[in-house]
């Protein structure tokens, strides 16, 4: 998942949910440890009821809600309340919440044919919120619309036929079999993938209606089956979900039903001012991947908050990519100068400090399969922590790249936060010899803005963040730094920097197939991947991040799932 | 007739003092006679200097740099060497508090704000826009 945001299995089945349990142990126990985590649901003062209104207040919206094509936290927490997949995250906080459940389809199937195929039943009697009943051929419709739109699309690249798919059109005729007599779908791919359930239970593979159109609907999400309906999304205002008339629980695990009665998502405000909107009441939630300004934050140490204030350990990374495509940063030693000068603490500290945000120079987030530590960004030699700049090298790496006096223009969102770390970057620029200078914009379009190579020419620097689509190892190393993630001219190219290392890519695939097969192998040869692209600069990788959730007094059942962070329909209104 | 009389006198009639003055030494006359409107030209007139000096006390007084972050900065108060940024308390500790006012003009005088900048330094240069 990009934001918060801003990101983000058989034999091998076997390996994905082991590991992945494994992981979401680590991280549940690596948060608990602080004892200022939480994981589970919150003493409540009411019993779980149905009604009201939620209201989340977020700065700024999401971009377009087209499902095959958003890539957003912010839109995902929405879109698993009213749409579903063939299998799901389960719907529960804590550790539990990252194991794998049949949804749309009733089991989850072992596959054959070597472990290329897969062959779902398909539940009966479901309808999405137009009342159509849902059948095995929308699931077609579907997945092309990954290809057509486009979408991030090398999650499903691997089924048959989409390598022939273009925005042009795509068949995947041979690739998603639907049979709507005996209500199955089958799914052949090219080869055996270990990750392929956890990238079915992605927002991407929704069940859409087979007459969706082709092409990006834009603002109109599409009909889906989950207990809430989209009444209406206006990015300059806010998103509407009322229930889904046709909705009747299948799974209470994949699909449990909500409790509020409509969820409101407003934007435009301040974080600060949202900050204060829920002090008063005046709303439910801070949207959790708004950072709340430092000047807000120690309010919220009070004891009269404690019951509203959640903080949760994440898999993410915030980073500044470093534009590859043009000076001063398609040079190796530029993009390790400014590594060895930025000052990581000040970093944190403008994210709230340690108890929020803990520095990092390499890709893949603690607790994570392959994560092994490494700073090699860092004074002093011990290079698997970072404990400071090293000013003097990044200064000595600028003069021998020959970029000193560039320009540099340092792209972020207008959000505090966000203008901040850009102005921090700025000030580390500026330090070793460049010539920096901030580019913000509104969060809702800076994400679109820098994946899209028509925009390259525009910055050098671009802030973002990520957090883990799914418990892997490729989920940050190839889709971020890749070289099929490079889409020119789209707003769908997770590959910001536009980093591509033949030689690094061929780690990649051979850790991807390795893990079918000798998990611990593989997660040597991913922690390997990780250090070398670390060296290779692409980012400036700042910190992992903590989430805080801020609710209201009457907000009760708060969950905290490791996949979807806070569980917005699983909460009730006092 | 007594009141059109009167009418035409104030109509007509300049008193000596002012009489053939300049009307803007006049002006100035007055403004001098006035002590909470010549209080207020000082003031003015001091903040308006004080400004035009900003670069002298941020680089000789203060020596501190209002436009760049200082996040991990120190200054001095009461002899000891204190932090800028202080970690929030509580139970979750959660924030980073930037330094108050000093009163002290060489060691952030007005205190530091969420960037670790001088407020003072930076008031002054603002003044300048």
């Amino acid at each position: 998942m990009s934001r918060a945001v801003r990101s983000p299995v058989r034999g091998r089945k076997l390996y994905t949910w082991s590991t992945a349990i494994a992981v979401a142990a680590l991280v549940g126990a690596a948060g608990c440890g602080g004892s200022t985590s939480s994981s589970s649901s919150s003493s409540s003062a009411s019993a779980p009821h149905k009604g009201g209104t939620l209201t989340i207040l977020a700065s700024a919206a999401f971009g377009t809600a087209d499902p095959a094509q958003n890539y957003t936290l912010e839109e995902w927490q929405l879109l698993i309340d009213t749409h579903d997949g063939l299998v799901q995250f389960k719907r529960v906080g804590g550790t539990a919440g990252t194991k794998i459940v049949p949804d749309l389809a009733t089991s989850i199937p072992q596959p054959t044919n070597g472990g290329k195929t897969y062959t779902f039943q398909i539940r009966k009697g479901i309808k999405f919120s137009n009342g159509q009943v849902m059948k095995p051929s929308d699931f077609v419709t579907t997945f092309e619309r990954q290809f057509t739109v486009p979408g991030p699309t090398s999650f499903y690249s691997g089924i048959v036929g989409a390598d022939k798919c273009s925005t042009k059109g795509c068949d995947l005729s041979q690739g998603v079999v639907a049979n709507d007599s005996a209500y199955t779908l089958t799914i052949n791919l090219t080869a055996p993938d270990p990750e392929f359930l956890d990238k079915l239970a992605l927002p991407f593979a929704y069940v859409v209606p087979a007459s969706t159109s082709k092409k990006l609907t834009g603002n109109n999400v599409p009909p889906g089956t989950g207990p809430y309906m989209w009444q209406s999304y206006n990015p300059n205002s806010e998103a509407v979900l009322v229930r889904n008339p046709y909705f009747k629980q299948w799974s209470a695990a994949a699909q449990p039903n909500g409790y509020p009665d409509k969820i409101v998502e407003k934007y435009g405000q301040t974080i600060s001012d949202e900050v204060t909107a829920v002090e008063n009441g005046q709303a439910d939630e801070v949207w959790d991947g708004d950072v709340i300004p430092a000047d807000r934050l120690n309010e919220l140490n009070s004891p009269k908050y404690a019951k509203q204030v959640h903080v949760n350990p994440l898999t993410a990374d915030w980073y500044f990519a470093l534009n590859t495509r043009t000076p001063p940063f398609n040079n190796l030693k530029a993009r390790q100068a400014i590594n060895y000068a930025a000052d990581r603490s000040a970093y944190v500290k403008i994210a709230g400090g340690p108890s929020l945000a803990v520095p990092t120079c390499q890709i893949l987030p603690p607790n994570f399969p392959g994560y092994k530590p490494y700073c090699p960004y860092t004074a002093g030699s011990d290079t698997t922590k970072w404990t400071g700049p090293d000013l003097a090298k990044a200064k000595q790496l600028v003069q021998q790249s020959g970029t000193a006096g560039m320009k540099v223009v340092v792209n972020s969102a207008t959000d505090e936060t966000d203008k901040a770390l850009a102005q921090q970057m700025v000030s580390d620029l500026n330090k070793i010899g460049y010539k920096a200078s901030t580019q913000l914009l509104n969060a809702s379009i800076q994400y679109p803005f820098i994946q899209n190579s028509n925009n390259s020419s525009k910055w050098q620097v671009a802030w973002s963040a990520w957090y883990q689509d799914y418990p892997a190892p490729s989920d940050f190393l190839n889709v971020l730094l890749g070289c099929g993630n490079i889409h020119p001219h789209s707003d769908a190219s997770p590959n910001i920097a536009a980093f591509c290392d033949q030689s690094i890519q061929a780690q990649m695939t051979k850790a991807d197939n390795l893990g079918l097969t000798d998990p611990a192998t593989a997660n040597n040869l991913w922690a390997q991947v990780d250090h070398e692209v670390t060296d290779q600069a692409p980012w400036v990788d700042l910190f992992n991040p903590k989430q805080i959730d801020f609710l209201s007094a009457r907000v009760q059942g708060y969950q905290w799932n490791p996949q979807w962070y806070i569980l917005i329909d699983q909460m009730w209104l006092k | 007739m007594a009141a059109i009389l009167e009418q035409a006198d104030v109509t007509t009639d300049l008193r000596p003092e002012i009489a053939g003055r300049n009307p803007w030494l006049l002006a100035g006359r007055r403004l001098w006679h006035n002590r909470i409107a010549m209080a207020s030209l000082v003031l003015f007139l001091l903040i308006v200097l004080l400004c035009l000096l900003a670069p002298l006390y941020a680089n000789h007084i203060a020596h501190t740099n209002p436009f760049v972050n200082n996040l991990n900065g120190t200054t001095i108060v009461d002899g000891k060497r204190v932090p800028l940024m202080e970690q929030g308390g509580g139970l979750l500790k959660l924030g980073e508090t930037p330094i108050g006012p000093t009163w002290d003009v060489h060691h952030y005088f007005l205190g530091a704000d969420q960037l670790g900048r001088d407020v003072m330094a930076r008031l002054l240069y603002g003044g300048r826009s």
